[in-house]
């Protein structure tokens, strides 16, 4: 099984199943999971804003636009089990009973008080969205400490910095995160053998500086690193960068925006990290492909 | 265009059932990057009246190490199903990961005419699926 992390949500979907549509932020938005055939499930969340607001009814409402009418009243009430199973309001769950066609369930989460609704498009009879997928759906909270994971790229990130941009291309992932006085990018590169063949660390390095070079220049020469984590020893080079001094009225971009290139010789990964501050990412770099090792 | 022959179009289940296979007998020469592939050109009859291309002349693809595993893989035998699946078996990479840089590269390949495919039929009993 493969863990996928975004905005938030958490859950354990077969290897095969990859997002291959990523939409929307924390409060409003939309992931689709698809193999090589054919797309598999889909999941929609949004926080909804009525002052008054029923979760029963909402979700009845919810289940009836994607099923319709008859399909509704066949739902039942689905009793979540695993971890966080008490973390969910009025969860209904419609199974098709003919397939091929749509197992859908509907909840509110009671941790970030959204509503989720998972589609799974099932092909023959068979319980993967009720055995093998709900139990291990988890929401996280925004104020806690955040895992994201896609792909092959997965760390934690501290609470209160939200998605920035993605760019997830084949080999070379990049997630940025921001609030209002930080900023984070967490690019990871595969696979470091070749990519060390067409290029020397420092020049990824380097690559990583030039992105933010409209308002950064490269300062001094790069220092060693090499940094423990639980799963063995990164080693890597560290570039600081400065923000220009044609820019000193830019009062909100931090001075100095250190950067990290790291080897994870285990996973044969090119791990890059850039932040406004070293403590972040000395708090980030141990997480990075944490999910590398979930099962 | 009236006369321009339609492309024909096909499924995404055929197109991973595929088998690709190499129309160039020119054996790749391997380098500590990857491999290089020397393919002799050849003069088009209407362009030979404009210039003539030396004796000998040939065109070099360079490929990386990925490349290469790819360009061995397709040996007509084995469908694209097959070598997506070897190349992330053998770098470690997400599926999706190996899928979309393999298919860009084999109609890179085809494009450049070093490849040609064997379709199967829609309704082909062998194609393997989930």
């Amino acid at each position: 099984m493969a863990l996928i992390a975004w905005h938030g949500w958490q859950l354990q979907v077969p290897e095969q199943w990859n997002p291959v549509k990523l939409e929307g932020d924390y409060r409003r938005g939309y992931a689709l999971l698809a193999d090589m055939e054919r797309p598999r499930l889909g999941i929609r969340w949004q926080k909804p804003r009525a002052r008054r607001f029923d979760p029963r009814d909402f979700v009845r409402r919810v289940m009836l636009d994607e099923v319709g009418k008859l399909a509704t009243d066949e739902a039942r009430p689905h009793r979540m089990s695993g971890e966080q199973s008490g973390q969910w309001d009025s969860p209904l769950l419609y199974l098709e009973p003919d397939p091929p066609g749509r197992d859908v369930f509907v909840a509110v989460s009671k941790v970030s008080q959204r509503a989720v609704e998972i589609v799974y498009h099932a092909q023959r009879r068979e319980r993967l969205l009720a055995d093998g997928v709900l139990p291990k759906l988890l929401d996280q909270p925004a104020d806690q400490p955040m895992a994201w994971s896609v792909f092959e790229l997965s760390c934690v990130c501290p609470p209160g910095l939200e998605l920035q941009t993605k760019r997830l291309n084949p080999g070379d992932l990049s997630l940025s995160f921001a609030d209002r006085r930080r900023l984070l990018t967490v690019r990871q590169v595969a696979v470091a053998e070749l990519a060390l063949k067409r290029m020397p660390l420092e020049k990824w390095l380097a690559q990583q500086n030039k992105l933010a070079g409209k308002h950064y220049r490269a300062d001094g020469r790069p220092g060693l690193l090499e940094f423990e984590t639980d799963r063995g020893t990164l080693t890597g080079l560290t570039g600081p960068a400065v923000r220009r001094r044609r820019f000193f009225w830019m009062r909100w971009l931090p001075t100095p925006l250190p950067t990290w290139a790291l080897h994870d010789q285990r996973r044969d990964r090119l791990v890059l990290l850039q932040a406004t501050d070293e403590a972040l990412l000395r708090q980030v770099a141990p997480t990075v492909g944490f999910a590398a090792g979930v099962e | 265009m009236w006369f321009r022959r339609k492309k024909p179009v096909i499924s995404r289940r055929l197109s991973l059932a595929a088998r690709p296979l190499r129309t160039v007998e020119q054996e790749l020469i391997e380098t500590p990057d990857g491999g290089r592939l020397k393919i002799p050109l050849r003069q088009r009859k209407w362009a030979a009246w404009m210039f003539r291309l030396p004796e000998g002349s040939t065109k070099t693809f360079e490929l990386d190490a990925m490349g290469v595993f790819v360009w061995n893989h397709c040996d007509g035998k084995t469908t694209v199903r097959q070598i997506i699946q070897a190349l992330a078996k053998r770098y470690r990479l997400n599926l999706r990961e190996a899928e979309v840089p393999t298919a860009q590269f084999l109609q890179m390949l085809l494009k450049k005419g070093l490849l040609g495919m064997d379709v199967p039929g829609e309704k082909d009993d062998n194609i393997q699926s989930d």
